[in-house]
């Protein structure tokens, strides 16, 4: 018979199976063995041929989600979401955007999630989430370039909180779109210094993406807008130069 | 004092409307005592990180008589009165007075760059911070300089590129091997194929170290831990993952030595391949990480890339290849590392590129050149989309190892073919407030 220090050892090294390092996990917090946790990415990465395997483990983290778990490991639950998660796990992802200690590794997956489900996820948070929440959910809108945000962007870009207008003035310039242009033109008039700063940088990423849509004609009037408007050289050297590329290389004169 | 010229440097930097002098300048005859040129011929700089790094860094751009350094940024208030500390004893000895004040500190960089003084800023802080501030630079019409490796992420590489040439700014990475005359020697070696024509390149890292689990601290005194944190994802404070080697080791801030290290060594194999604003189009291998502990990324690794000229590499620890990098053609080799070249034939190393041949951009001091191209304009020998593009190939070997299967790459679109979740690892979400 082994001894009890042989069986221990090999106990050990004995490979956890989903349910067993699922539940290991549910207890982890930061400055504990990361041994477990291991083990979990492991499985993720491992299952990627395995779409049985894959459904296990995301049915395991929802679970652990609305569990009471530790707030340690919805975070690390959130980051393997990052990697795996598929539109079923954006309501309960989106459950957490109001929370202050799991909103941003909520966004960690959301942002990784493809299709309108995440979208619709992060859109309806903008009514809930508050303050430096509210301004996360707005980036992650921008990071998605969700054209379906663009309306209550454009309203948070003139609201009261100039911190949360600046977020949402970078979030229009990131989506790019003819609307978008619209909204921060309209926005910039009556901005703060401090907020007109941003929504110029946000109205060149604008018209930088139009004109990589073949839209050179919408980009060519934000730039002779800022080129006009610019109070400082480099803006507007970067609206000339966004000018001559919208223009083309054979032209010379204004469109 | 110096004769006052009608149009000075900075006025051509920034336009005479911005070259009015702010408080923390000293008067302009103060400092042309010393035979430096007079301060408005001088490049204003600003330090961000000025830890060992950025402190390395920062007394190599105080060598240049014709920068002034006026102001500090860390998020540690000890380094802060140290960085001062040490610039205000430079400048008062250079003056030969007892004092000299004249330097301010910041713990926020947004305050730092909203001073229309500064011309140019040295960056050296930890890699998760590195995009956010050469972007917010760039946005307030500074020239950079940033440490290696350029970014966290290949979107934030991407982000701080777009931002660099859309505002027109003078950028410098800090892959120093580019201006040391062996690097430049055996790039010339094989773009001339001199060894033949190159097949094969091989290169060789230091790795990553491990660290124990260790246990939450208590945030030390005057050390702005929210901010040091940033756009990373919470962690309770702990020494470790704040000081140096460790956070360099920790996937939260960093991807560890694979482009921490290695990047300097990738970035020679793309210069003397004549892939620098590409990467390869085929990745695949493995590595091994710490199976537990604070520090999770690779203590080992081998990756096989492909480029589109059919040029293959190996990037490994420099264990499995040696330390340097070897370019391998159908006639001979060469094999460079700092301080040391050989190649085969041996004749090689005492040839001379004749003037028909590839030579490559020159440069005997990787600061100087920077300032240099600050006072032309003119670019730098390691831009910025020269730097995105090598430590895109970091990323694209962590991303292997992570997933541990073959990967395609379309440079062109920066995107995988064909494999969805492997672009999942392209971003990362960052932090409230902070964005690209």
């Amino acid at each position: 018979m082994n001894s009890v220090s042989e069986v221990t050892a090999a106990e050990k090294e004995r490979p956890l199976g989903p349910d067993e390092a699922l539940k290991q996990i549910a207890t982890y917090n930061y400055g504990q063995s990361r041994k477990s946790l291991i083990v979990v990415t492991h499985l993720v990465r491992d299952s990627y041929d395995d779409a049985e395997r894959r459904k296990e483990l995301r049915k395991g983290f929802i679970a652990l989600l609305r569990s009471d778990a530790t707030t340690d490991c919805k975070r690390f639950v959130c980051k393997q979401l990052s990697i795996i998660g598929a539109a079923k796990e954006a309501p309960a992802l989106a459950n957490l955007l109001t929370e202050e200690k799991l909103s941003h590794m909520a966004r960690f997956a959301l942002e990784q999630i493809p299709g309108s489900a995440a979208d619709a996820a992060l859109r309806d948070s903008l009514r809930k989430a508050k303050g430096k929440l509210l301004i996360g959910v707005i980036n992650s809108l921008g990071v998605r370039r969700d054209p379906g945000a663009v309306g209550a962007l454009s309203e948070l870009v003139t609201g009261q909180e100039e911190a949360v207008s600046g977020a949402a003035a970078a979030a229009l310039g990131k989506i790019g779109d003819a609307e978008a242009a619209g909204a921060l033109a309209k926005a910039g008039a009556k901005a703060s210094p401090k907020l007109r700063a941003i929504i110029i940088d946000a109205r060149l990423r604008c018209a930088e993406r139009l004109l990589a849509d073949g839209k050179k004609g919408r980009a060519a009037r934000i730039y002779r807008a800022l080129s006009a408007q610019a109070k400082t050289d480099h803006v507007r050297a970067a609206a000339r130069r966004g000018l001559k590329a919208a223009r083309g290389p054979n032209r010379t004169r204004q469109e | 004092m110096p004769e006052r010229r009608g149009v000075t440097r900075r006025d051509f930097l920034k336009g005479a409307a911005a070259a009015v002098a702010g408080p923390y300048l000293i008067a302009p005859s103060a400092l042309a005592v010393s035979g430096r040129p007079a301060p408005s011929d001088r490049i204003v700089m600003g330090c961000i990180g000025v830890g060992g790094m950025g402190t390395g860094d920062m007394r190599d751009f105080l060598g240049n008589a014709d920068v002034q350094i006026v102001a500090a940024c860390d998020i540690d208030g000890r380094r802060r009165q140290v960085a001062k500390k040490g610039l205000e004893q430079h400048y008062a000895a250079q003056l030969a007075k007892g004092t000299y004040k004249g330097c301010a500190t910041y713990n926020d960089f947004r305050e730092l760059l909203a001073r229309e003084d500064i011309d140019a800023v040295s960056i050296a802080t930890p890699d998760h911070w590195h995009c956010l501030l050469g972007i917010a630079a760039a946005e307030a019409g500074k020239d950079m300089y940033i440490e290696k490796p350029l970014s966290l992420t290949i979107a934030e590489g991407r982000a701080l590129s777009d931002a660099v040439k859309r505002y027109g700014r003078v950028f410098q990475h800090g892959t120093q091997q580019r201006s040391e005359g062996n690097f430049r020697f055996a790039c010339e070696l094989a773009l001339n194929e001199r060894i033949g024509k190159l097949h094969t390149i091989k290169v060789g890292s230091p790795a990553s170290g491990e660290a124990g689990v260790e246990p939450p601290m208590p945030v030390p005194k005057d050390f702005d831990y929210d901010m040091w944190l940033g756009p990373a994802p919470w962690a309770p404070y702990t020494e470790k993952r704040c000081r140096t080697p460790h956070w360099y080791f920790i996937s939260d801030y960093t991807i560890g030595f694979v482009s921490g290290w290695g990047v300097h060594h990738v970035d020679i194999a793309q210069w003397g391949n004549g892939t620098q604003l590409t990467t390869p189009i085929e990745i695949e291998g493995r590595g091994v990480f710490p199976k537990d502990g604070l520090c999770d990324t690779a203590t080992a690794w081998r990756v096989e890339c492909k480029y589109a000229n059919g040029v293959k590499m190996i990037y490994a620890d420099n264990k499995k290849e040696r330390q340097g990098v070897r370019f391998e053609g159908t006639k001979g080799w060469v094999w460079v590392k700092r301080g040391e070249i050989d190649a085969q034939p041996k004749s090689l190393l005492t040839s001379v590129i004749g003037p028909n041949e590839v030579h490559l951009y020159e440069s005997k001091n990787h600061r100087r050149n920077f300032l240099d191209c600050v006072k032309t304009r003119k670019q730098t020998i390691a831009p910025v989309e020269v730097a995105h593009r090598s430590t895109t190939i970091c990323h694209l070997t962590q991303i292997a190892l992570l997933t541990q299967r073959k990967l395609e790459w379309d440079p062109g679109r920066e995107l995988f073919v064909n494999d969805p979740e492997a672009n999942r690892y392209i971003s990362r979400a960052m932090r409230s407030p902070w964005h690209l």
